[in-house]
């Protein structure tokens, strides 16, 4: 029976598949350590994937170690397909934050998550999104003001910008017989 | 001042030459509503008298509605050692509407009373005629007292 | 007649008898049974939802709204397990079910349908206002709802302290609530007033509060009278159908066995009809039979039940609509003697038992009435052979819509046939012998009489307003009489076989001058009324019976009538004139008064007043000099709560009171009271040598909104007795669960025990009424009912 995971699981830290990333265009910015993807970015990690329309990743200093997140951040690899983009970011270098703006559609098989706004903290191993968000996990849907993924706990919060906010969940109860406690998904 | 119900017979402060005859007109255009019961139908056939004078019917201009018709009765003197009634009084109660034709709120409403009563005895057949006569007595009272208040409204307005 | 109007259909809805079907389609039926909507979605809001994926749990924070499948739940913070279909709220829970029952606790732990689960602790509230509490409860199959030491009310908390036990509760160590049977099951259960322990039952079951018409017991009543000793009745109510319901009553007696008591309802398309029916066989009928001392017989009319053991009395009531003109029905009524109703507190009036059947047809100026009757007299004077079999009596009369000449033109007809086998002569009630020279007021044998009549009528108006109705009437009656041959009959009614021809015709006017004055807001009107009436004399006038105009009542309510008399065996002769003036005032707001007084003269030709048939009524009417005596009448209705009106003679030349009434009624919202009052001159000739005078008076007043005070008596001047009084208070609906009455009747008993007027009957009536339980009885003489004069009983 496959463990339900978060979309988010595949930008975990403790995965350890490559990510690669397409976008029109490219744009880095080496006194920052930040590489902008804009235009239909793609990301994918595993089996989650993310499009946005802005994704800036930050990575760490070469010449500063990573932090003892006890797991070694993961190499990346972009290549961009619009030939005009800026230098590629050399591969292997360890993401410390990426922040995505537009239309941000996180997926995963059947579960997804959009929002205005993205930031994904690898070394806390966060995720968070913001802006009219919508989680759809199967028939269950959650929508709401703000989301929180802790993927080291694999729990996401959902909340309400205050204010008198509400969050709004559908769930379709799984169909049980009588008989059987559990419930395939 | 009193001054005719009918007629033409104008005086200065009274109704203008025709409203005397007019009245009568006006009061032929009241159309009274089926009531249910044979008490209620005695009621309407006095009152359609009352308002037509033997007329025919002409076009409707007020629709008479009794609301509701109560008939009780009580006995006031009993035979104490046999329980049997010597006399029995019916009274009726009949709440009415008059409602121009084609509007819904009334115009005026009000409640008419009557009571009627008879003797009784133990001849039980007899009392049960004497009831139907008591019936038909307190009817036409009340047809008698509706018919006043219409004729009030209709000669003075209110 | 005062018709005992028994339900025909079987009850609506009302506190008493509160067991019922769910309606067929069943809106309010609890639907728990309904299986889960397959499709349905959970919708939950909340201020933060958190997510879990690996354990797949959702937990709900801060103000969490979940709807599912028609149900509602609230709670302060909610976690949903999807992978084991839990819910779990915690923190002021509050679930509302699909027709509407609140269920509170502070934590529930369910399935994600909400069919099985524990709540604690739990409340619910149903939409019939009743409250069920337990410091645990258990909902299994969303069918069944268990109450872990639960308590059971339908009163109102009390509003400033809702901490007060409630008026009254029912704890028990564990109630089950079967929402699929309807029944709510109580273990051990005490029955609480007050908060003080009155009762207690191992085992008791009630009806779900949303059921209204159902199988089951319902609240016993408890009977004690001196010839019957304690008795309890338990009525079991069984619907058969939809349309069909049986109540059987054992009624279990000390001293005389057991009385069996049912009543059968079915309801059809076009109407309804029910039979109702109680018998016993008496285990010691002597108590009934030593009343009357031996000696001593009522002008030898047998008095008391006599040996007899099998006592029972059966009804059977029927109407059914043929179309929505006509209608026919029945209302049959026999007892095995004329006391069973009084000893054994049954249904029905206590002086007589009639029977009739009827078609009855209304068209828009027309009314049609074709009946039987067959009576069965119950008073102590009452000799079965001196009542009338009368079959058939028809009414019909129709008015012509069109005017005939101008005018409107309208006749009657009646037949009438009636049989008796003995002849009834009025007599003295105080010395109890049939005075032969009172009046014969049945005679005995065959007599048929098929009436018909018409008339004429039609209003001018002049110039200056007179209003002139000429009017004219003709009326024709063919008569066969058979009278039976007794001694005392030739002094009233010659008997031999006849047939008689016998007519009359009329011609007169109304006169009419209406005035109108309007003052600030009122309006009066006098008119000054004249009949002049030109008649041939009444022909064959003692030569006939006297069946259905027995009633001779003068007054203001007769004078402008054509024909005085009260039906159709006496015709008023001669020409005569009725003079009088008739006052009217109406204001705006709705009040109005009227006063008519007048006096009516015999012209020329036989005054039929004066002429004595064998009833010999006339002479002491009123109307039996040239000129009358005076009449009079006021009725004042100043709002449509209360009305008074009087009637009054007056001897012509002494002015001496012949005869004075008042009737009064009141309806307001927190008073009701009822009053009548008559006084009439002596009628020797039809054996009152006394002046008959009572009062009847009745009030009931609502001290608080619930709390109410009622007393009535009724008063005879000439006995200077009070035949009946009655006393109570009661509450009603306090705190919309407990009904209360009790009744003091004291009446002078009339059934076989008693001779004379110092035999009273002092009767004690309690009745408790628990709203969704259903009520209790007791009442501690089984003779007499209430009476429903003392009200005023309405007879439509």
């Amino acid at each position: 029976q496959q463990a339900v995971t978060s979309a988010f699981s595949g930008f975990s830290v403790r995965s350890d598949e490559p990510t690669n990333v397409e976008a029109d265009n490219l744009e880095v910015r080496d006194q920052e350590h930040a590489a902008i993807f804009s235009g239909n970015v793609v990301m994918k990690q595993g089996i989650s994937t993310l499009q946005t329309r802005k994704l800036t990743i930050y990575y760490y200093d070469k010449d500063k170690p990573a932090p003892a997140a006890g797991n070694a951040p993961k190499p990346i690899q972009g290549e961009t397909k619009n030939p005009s983009g800026g230098a590629k970011p050399e591969s292997g270098r360890d993401i410390r934050k990426m922040e995505a703006e537009g239309d941000v559609v996180v997926t995963q098989n059947d579960q997804k998550a959009t929002g205005a706004r993205g930031v994904f903290d690898t070394q806390a191993n966060t995720a968070d999104l913001t802006g009219g968000v919508v989680v759809t996990q199967g028939d269950n849907v959650i929508r709401g003001d703000r989301l929180h993924v802790n993927l080291t706990t694999q729990t996401s919060r959902i909340e309400s910008s205050g204010g008198g906010g509400r969050v709004q969940g559908v769930f379709k109860p799984k169909p049980r017989d009588q008989a059987a406690s559990g419930a395939k998904n | 001042c009193f001054r005719p119900v009918y007629g033409d017979v104008s005086t200065t402060t009274g109704p203008t030459k025709s409203e005397g005859v007019d009245v009568e007109r006006r009061m032929k255009s009241v159309e009274v509503k089926q009531i249910e019961g044979r008490v209620g139908g005695k009621i309407r056939d006095e009152l359609i008298f009352m308002l037509r004078g033997g007329a025919g019917p002409e076009p409707v201009v007020y629709r008479l509605e009794i609301k509701r018709l109560i008939e009780q009765g009580q006995s006031a003197v009993v035979d104490p050692l046999s329980g049997v009634s010597e006399t029995r009084t019916i009274s009726l109660n009949a709440n009415f509407v008059l409602t121009p034709a084609g509007s819904l709120d009334p115009v005026i409403t009000g409640n008419a009373v009557a009571s009627a009563t008879y003797f009784a005895g133990l001849q039980r057949f007899a009392n049960i005629r004497a009831e139907r006569d008591a019936e038909d007595r307190a009817a036409v009272q009340i047809a008698e007292r509706i018919r006043a208040r219409l004729q009030a409204y209709l000669v003075t307005g209110k | 007649a005062n018709v005992d109007n028994g339900s025909l259909v079987p009850p609506k809805p009302d506190s008493m008898k509160h067991h019922g079907p769910s309606s067929a389609v069943g809106p309010g039926v609890k639907d728990e049974g309904k299986k889960r909507d397959p499709n349905a979605r959970m919708l939950m809001e909340a201020k933060q939802l958190v997510y879990d994926y690996d354990k797949e749990i959702v937990t709900a924070v801060d103000g969490v709204d979940i709807y599912y499948d028609g149900r509602a739940l609230q709670a302060d913070r909610v976690s949903y397990d999807q992978k084991a279909n839990r819910v779990h709220a915690y923190g002021h829970v509050k679930m509302t079910e699909r027709n509407g029952d609140i269920v509170y606790g502070d934590e529930m732990d369910v399935t994600d349908d909400f069919r099985d689960g524990f709540i604690s602790p739990l409340q619910v509230e149903t939409t019939e206002r009743t409250r069920f509490a337990a410091a645990k409860g258990r909902r299994e199959n969303g069918e069944v709802m268990v109450f872990d030491r639960g308590v059971y009310t339908a009163c109102e908390p009390c509003r400033n302290n809702p901490e007060k036990p409630p008026l009254w509760q029912i704890k028990s160590k564990r109630i089950i609530w079967r929402q699929d049977e309807k029944t709510i099951y109580y273990e051990n259960a005490t029955f609480e007033l007050y908060g003080h322990p009155i009762a207690w039952l191992p085992f008791f079951s009630s009806p779900d509060p949303s059921v209204k018409r159902k199988s089951g017991v319902l609240g016993p009543n408890l009977v004690k009278s001196s010839d019957v000793g304690y008795g309890v009745e338990v009525p079991y109510f069984w619907v058969l159908s939809p349309t069909s319901d049986l109540t059987l009553a054992p009624l279990f007696t000390q001293k005389q066995g057991v009385m069996l008591k049912g009543e059968y309802r079915q309801q059809l398309i076009d109407g309804a009809y029910s039979i109702r029916a109680a018998g016993i066989h008496q285990l010691d009928s002597d108590r009934f039979n030593d009343k009357v001392p031996a000696g001593r017989t009522d002008a030898g009319l047998t008095i008391g039940p006599g040996d007899k053991d099998d006592r029972w009395a059966v009804s059977t009531k029927g109407q059914f609509d043929i179309n929505e003109k006509w209608s026919w029905g029945w209302d049959i009524n026999a007892v095995s003697d004329k006391w069973v109703r009084g000893d054994y507190d049954l249904w029905g009036p206590r002086d007589v038992a009639t029977s009739t059947l009827y078609l009855t047809g209304q068209g828009d100026r027309s009314y049609f009435e074709l009946r039987g009757y067959s009576f069965y007299g119950m008073t102590r004077y009452d000799r079965q052979d001196r009542l009338p079999w009368v079959a058939p009596v028809l009414d019909y009369n129709y008015t012509l819509e069109d005017p005939v000449a101008g005018g409107q033109l309208s006749f009657d007809i009646n037949a009438t046939n009636i049989y008796r086998s003995e002849s009834d002569y009025a007599h003295d009630r105080t010395r109890l012998q049939p005075r032969p020279d009172n009046a014969l007021i049945g005679a005995a044998g065959t007599y048929s009489r098929i009436s018909g009549d018409i008339d004429w009528k039609r209003r001018f108006i002049d110039p200056i307003g007179q209003v002139w109705t000429p009017f004219a009437f003709a009326r024709g009656d063919l008569i066969y009489t058979k009278p039976d041959y007794d001694s005392s009959m030739p002094a009233f009614l010659d008997h031999e076989q006849d047939v008689v021809l016998r007519g009359m015709a009329g011609v007169g006017v109304e006169y009419r001058y209406p005035f109108i004055a309007r003052t600030e807001n009122a309006t009066h009107q006098i008119e000054p009324i004249a009949q002049l009436i030109l008649r041939p004399n009444e022909s064959s006038v003692g030569k006939l019976p006297n069946e259905d105009a027995q009633s001779l009542m003068y007054d203001d309510t007769t004078l402008f009538s054509w024909n005085k008399f009260s039906g159709y065996d006496r015709i008023e002769g001669g020409s005569r004139a009725n003079v009088g003036a008739q006052y009217t005032v109406t204001t705006d707001s709705g009040a109005s008064a009227s006063a008519i007084v007048g006096q009516s003269f015999a012209l020329f030709g036989k005054n039929s007043f004066r002429e004595l048939d064998p009833t010999q009524i006339g002479p002491d009417s009123g109307l039996e000099s040239a000129r009358s005596d005076y009449v009079g009448g006021v009725t004042l209705v100043p709002n449509e709560n209360f009305s008074v009106s009087g009637h009054l003679r007056l001897d012509e030349n002494s002015f001496a009171l012949r005869m004075a009434e008042v009737e009064g009624r009141a309806t307001f919202e927190r008073f009701q009271a009822n009053l009548v009052y008559g006084r009439y001159e002596k009628a020797p000739l039809q054996g009152y040598d006394y002046v008959r005078e009572g009062v009847l008076a009745g009030a009931r007043v609502f001290l608080t909104k619930e709390f109410y005070v009622e007393g009535g008596a009724r008063y005879n001047f000439e006995r200077d007795t009070f035949d009946r009084t009655q006393i109570g208070f009661g509450l009603n609906d306090i705190m919309q669960c407990l009904s209360f009455n009790f009744t003091y009747i004291r009446q002078i008993d009339n059934s076989a025990d008693s001779v004379s007027l110092s035999q009273v009957d002092n009767k004690f009536l309690v009745k408790l009424d628990f709203r969704t339980l259903g009520s209790v009885g007791l009442s501690t003489s089984s003779k007499s009912n209430v009476d429903p004069d003392m009200f005023g009983s309405t007879t439509n």
